[in-house]
């Protein structure tokens, strides 16, 4: 079980109430979503994509110590 | 202070235009600068006015986002010359300025072909987030 550290952004922060946290995470990036489901049921009917060190990524991946994962919600800049 | 050489905490200064635009008197090769300037604006939602937003990023991703649509538009434009970017983070009151984008090409055309570009990609690809704060106290975020 990697830990890594999970960083939340723009809506996704009044889910959960933070803006970060460390957890001991399941193995890929798809389990650690339904993980994240459970956790704050409020995500699950949200959009956005997940980045691991930084990277955005478009299909299921193993997770490692130290990671850094982050919740994007769709952009809104400008 | 935001990790970022392209965040500005609060307004991006009107100042910040000019001294772009004093430095670039040494860039000779150059014959148009085009600017965007994104302002926040007043909305009107439900009856409530728009006084300002507050804006948040992944402060670590935006140099390499910044560099990557950089990267793209030298290529896409090879008459482009320079680029420069500044976003803000915090809150930005309605009036006060938000984005500010400077490209700088040989000649007009592909300075204005750019910047659009460059803005496009800047809303798509930039990992920032902004909430809409309302006069009575309310806020919502804008996706």
């Amino acid at each position: 079980m990697p830990i890594i550290n999970l960083i939340y952004f723009g809506s996704a922060t009044d889910v959960t109430g933070i803006s970060a946290e460390t957890i001991d995470a399941p193995p890929t990036s798809d389990e650690l979503n339904e993980f994240l489901h459970n956790r704050y049921p409020g995500l699950s009917v949200m959009s956005y994509r997940l980045t691991v060190n930084r990277q955005l990524i478009t299909e299921n991946r193993q997770l490692a110590d130290g990671d850094e994962i982050a919740l994007l919600p769709p952009f809104a800049g400008g | 202070m935001p990790e970022s050489k392209h965040l500005v905490e609060g307004p991006v200064p009107a100042g910040f235009i000019s001294r772009e635009i004093s430095n670039h008197h040494s860039k000779t090769s150059a014959g148009a600068h085009a600017l965007f300037i994104g302002q926040v604006r007043d909305d009107l939602v439900d009856g409530k006015m728009v006084t300002g937003i507050e804006y948040s990023a992944y402060a670590a991703m935006v140099d390499p986002v910044i560099q990557e649509i950089k990267d793209y538009l030298f290529k896409e434009f090879p008459e482009l010359i320079c680029l420069h970017i500044q976003h803000s983070t915090g809150l930005v009151k309605s009036g006060e300025i938000s984005l500010a984008v400077m490209v700088s090409a040989r000649h007009r055309k592909k300075s204005f072909a750019a910047l659009e570009k460059c803005v496009d990609l800047i809303k798509e690809k930039l990992p920032v987030w902004k909430k809409e704060l309302f006069s009575d106290g309310t806020s919502r975020w804008i996706q």
